[in-house]
Formats: C-alpha cells, structure tokens, sequence
C-alpha cells in the first residue's frame, strides 16, 4: 500500500509533468467576441420559441367558453400567425423576403444589401419591449459595426463615417436608456465591459486613422462611465436626500447662532467634510461624517439638479 | 467553486439574456483554457467553448440543465464534447500559418521541444478513462479541490479519491512508456 509521503511524491511528480500544459496561448478576443454573440442570439432564439402561455391554456370551464368563443385558446400565438402570414404575403408581394434579410446579415457596409441589414436592426430594436432588450441589441449591434471594422481595416479599405456614427449612435442610445434604469450600476457595467473589448480588439488591428478616431471614442466614454458615481442601489438618492435633511435638522441649534454657517453648503463648497455635519454626539473635527456617498471629483454633492449626475453624459460628450 | 447563486440560476433557467451574458463573460475563458489543454488547438478549443453554452442553452430550453454547480456542468459537457473528439478523429496536423512571424525572444528550438512535451502528455492523458482524466485535468491543471471535482462528476468525496489514485498511477506509467517510446 502506498503510504502518504510517497503519495505526496507522486503527486508533485505528476504535477512537474502536467505543469507543460499550463501555458496556453492567449484567446482570440475577436473570436471569443463572436462566439458570445452567437450564443446570446442563440439564446434570444430560444427564448422567443418557449409558448409562454401554458397558464393560460383553457381547463375545463374555460375551454366550454371559449370554444364558444370566436377567440382561440392562446391568443399570442394566433397573433403570431397572423402576422407570420401577413409577413409572408408582404414577402411575396414585394418579391425581396426572409431570405434576403437574412443574407443581408452577413453584408459589409460596400454591399447592396448592407442597407437590409440595418434596417433589419432598426426593426428589432422598435420591437423590443423593455429598455433592457434595447441596451442588449444595441450592445450587439455595437458588436457588429466593430467587426465590419475590423475587416474593413484588414482588407486595406477605409472605414465610412456613416458606420462610426452608427457605432456611436448604438452607444450612446445604450447609456441614454441605461441611465432611465432604477438599477442601472449593473448594465452601467455591462455597456462599460463591451466597450473595453471593443477597444482592445482596435489595438490589435492595423492602426488606421478611423480606427484611432473610434478607440478615442469609446475611451471617451468609457471615462464618462468611470465619472459617474456608482449609486449603491439599497441606498437610492432620495434616501441620501433624507439624510442630509435629517443632518442639517440635528445640526441646526448648533449653528443657529451663525446664520452664515450652513455645513452642508459648505461641504459642497469645499468639496470635502465639514466637521459641523458630525453626527449628533460626535465631536467637532472628530470621526468622518457618516455620509456614505463620498462625491466624485467634478460632482458637487448629493443634491443634483434635474438633469441628475449622469447629465453631463449625453450622446454629443 | 462554489454553488452558483441562486438568483442567477433561476434566471438562467428563464434564458435571461443578461444573466447569460454574464454567465459566457464568467465561465468560457476557463472552458477554453481546460479544452486548449485538452486538445492543443485554437480553433477545436473554441469549438468546444461554443458548443458547450450552445448545449446549456438547449437543455435549458428543455426545463433541464444546471441545479446547483453551473460551472461543473459546463465542465461536464466540455469534457463529454473532448471525448467526443478524440473518438471522431485524430488531432489535425498543424498547419502552417502564414501570419506567424518568428519572435526574436523565443528560440525555435525551445519552442519545438516545449510543443513536443506538451503533446507527449496530452498522449498520455488521452490514453485515460474518461473519468479518470477528468479527476486529473481538474485536480492538476484546473486547481479544483476534490470536494469540487466530486460534485462536477456527481461522486462521492472518497469514490474521486480513489479514483485521483488509480489515475495518477495510471498516468504515470504512460508517461514513462512516452518517454521511452521517445
């Protein structure tokens, strides 16, 4: 029987021989991108596949009404057909279908059919039924306009500026709805990953004015993500709100002689904590105020005008 | 590796495209690194990663899937799809590429010979039982500690012990045979 030691030897032994297969060549971020849409659209196809309507398939007295009913039993699906056979009569009619959106998926911005392709989009996107579907589509087709990019700049041809507008349209749309969001940190996050990718996968291509213009681009807003404050979403801004108020209430007998001596004004001011604003019972210049949102360098404090923190970011910046 | 968080498993299960996202961002490096160790190619490994989430989206599809450990599942199917490669075919040959240039830094020699133990233990790992090569490839090259490896191979602590055993035995004396035949 192999005692403990010599099992410990075997092991390190092993492990000096497995330890060739430890260095392994970076991944292709370009494949590696291409790969993630893939299976998120392959997911999206999924999901629009599953018949969300099992709760509403009829029992037993429900099916007695409604096969009375001029209805059918699941009216999504019905509607679905209506308008699959609409699109189908459209597609006859008009002579350019399914088939040819279809191809146009693969086109580049040189092709005939590039315009189908962006139309397409433009067509999912006022389908889509909540901002997160938006942001997710945009966030792909940002994906899509930095491919063309990409072979674009491989191939020796010029990036059009139509297509870098567009990649900038899809961004900006992306953080303008990302910022209507109640808990926006996390797609904040995501939008900010995508671009970080994106201009990672610039720097490897061959350096072409366009391309340079773009990376500038997405590090400009990838620095507008980074200026923004991070709300912590358990502690949203009205409560911050509340708690100025409440600090200022606790504080005032103790200004009241100095009228001039509103510590959260001049917290604003000065930019950083005004030992007046010490929580009741602390001593003047003692501990740090206990206000939890330290603002970021730019921002002046917790009250923001309607425009919020985010309003310095905006599609134009 | 701990259980994955619920709320993120429940909304795998609804084929939330966010919390999938975020599932791909998490887990593909490390299904391709343990498929580029495995197979020694780029592109297989890619293949691999590609069709292991497509396989997840699939059982998901089917109200199967993931109950606890999603990244031991996904391994599960990684491995499952490797085998599946050995059996089909053997590893291409490599081909040359045009757009390699040679690295002043790296000596050609050295390369040849780092290549050359590479695939004299990916031989050897080939030539385990299945399973038995999975307890290895985690344990070795992916750091897992047997608790995890046992819950990937849905085994218990002491069965993947005992087979951590018979494997490392096993390999060991395919790696000298290597050696000798080298």
């Amino acid at each position: 029987m192999t005692s403990n030691k010599d099992h410990t030897k075997l092991d390190a032994e092993l492990k000096n021989s497995l330890a060739v297969l430890q260095d392994i060549p970076t991944r292709d971020e370009k494949r590696a991108l291409h790969g993630r849409s893939q299976f998120l659209t392959e997911a999206r196809t999924l999901k629009q596949s599953v018949t969300p309507a099992a709760e509403r398939r009829p029992n037993r007295w429900m099916e007695n009404i409604q096969t009375r009913l001029p209805f059918r039993k699941e009216g999504v699906p019905m509607f679905t057909q209506i308008i699959s056979a609409l699109l189908i009569l459209i597609t006859l009619a008009g002579g350019a279908g399914a088939g040819t959106v279809y191809a146009a998926q693969s086109s580049m911005p040189a092709d005939v059919l590039y315009p189908v392709k962006t139309w397409s989009e433009n067509a999912r996107l006022g389908l889509a039924t909540s901002p997160e579907k938006d942001i997710d589509l945009l966030l792909e087709f940002a994906n899509r306009r930095i491919e063309e990019m990409l072979v674009l700049a491989e191939e020796g041809a010029a990036v059009p500026e139509p297509l870098m507008t567009r990649l900038q349209t899809h961004l900006d749309l992306a953080l303008q709805l990302c910022d209507q969001l109640q808990d926006s940190q996390q797609t904040r996050q995501q939008i900010r990953q995508t671009m970080m990718t994106q201009q990672k996968l610039i720097d490897k291509a061959p350096q072409e004015a366009q391309l340079l213009q773009t990376r500038d681009m997405l590090q400009q807003r990838i620095h507008q993500i980074d200026q923004t404050p991070l709300l912590d979403p358990a502690q949203d801004q009205d409560q911050l709100q509340q708690q100025d108020r409440d600090r200022l209430r606790t504080d005032q007998p103790e200004d009241a002689g100095n009228p001039e001596a509103n510590g959260y004004q001049e917290e604003q001011n000065s930019g950083g904590p005004n030992p007046n604003l010490d929580a009741p019972g602390q001593q003047s210049g003692g501990q740090a105020p206990q206000r939890t949102k330290t603002p970021m360098p730019g921002q002046s404090g917790q009250q923001q005008g309607p425009g919020g923190p985010d309003s310095s970011k905006g599609p134009g910046n | 590796m701990n259980p994955t968080e619920p709320d993120l498993l429940r909304r795998v299960h609804q084929l939330e495209t966010r919390a999938l996202a975020e599932v791909y961002d998490q887990y593909s490096p490390g299904v391709f690194r343990y498929a580029m160790r495995l197979l020694g190619d780029a592109a297989l490994a890619e293949d691999c990663v590609s069709e292991t989430f497509s396989r997840l989206l699939q059982a998901l599809h089917k109200g199967k899937g993931p109950q606890d450990h999603l990244q031991a599942y996904l391994y599960r199917i990684a491995h499952n799809w490797i085998t599946d490669q050995y059996r089909r075919q053997p590893p291409p040959p490599l081909e040359l590429d045009e757009r390699l240039t040679a690295d002043e830094d790296t000596d050609p020699l050295e390369t040849a010979i780092q290549n050359q133990r590479q695939e004299r233990v990916r031989q050897a790992l080939k030539r385990l039982p299945k399973t038995q090569r999975q307890v290895i490839v985690l344990r070795y090259l992916e750091g897992w500690n047997v608790q995890e490896v046992a819950a990937s191979l849905k085994r218990s602590v002491g069965a993947v012990k005992a087979m951590q055993h018979r494997a490392t035995s096993t390999l060991r004396k395919f790696l000298a045979i290597e050696e000798k035949e080298e």
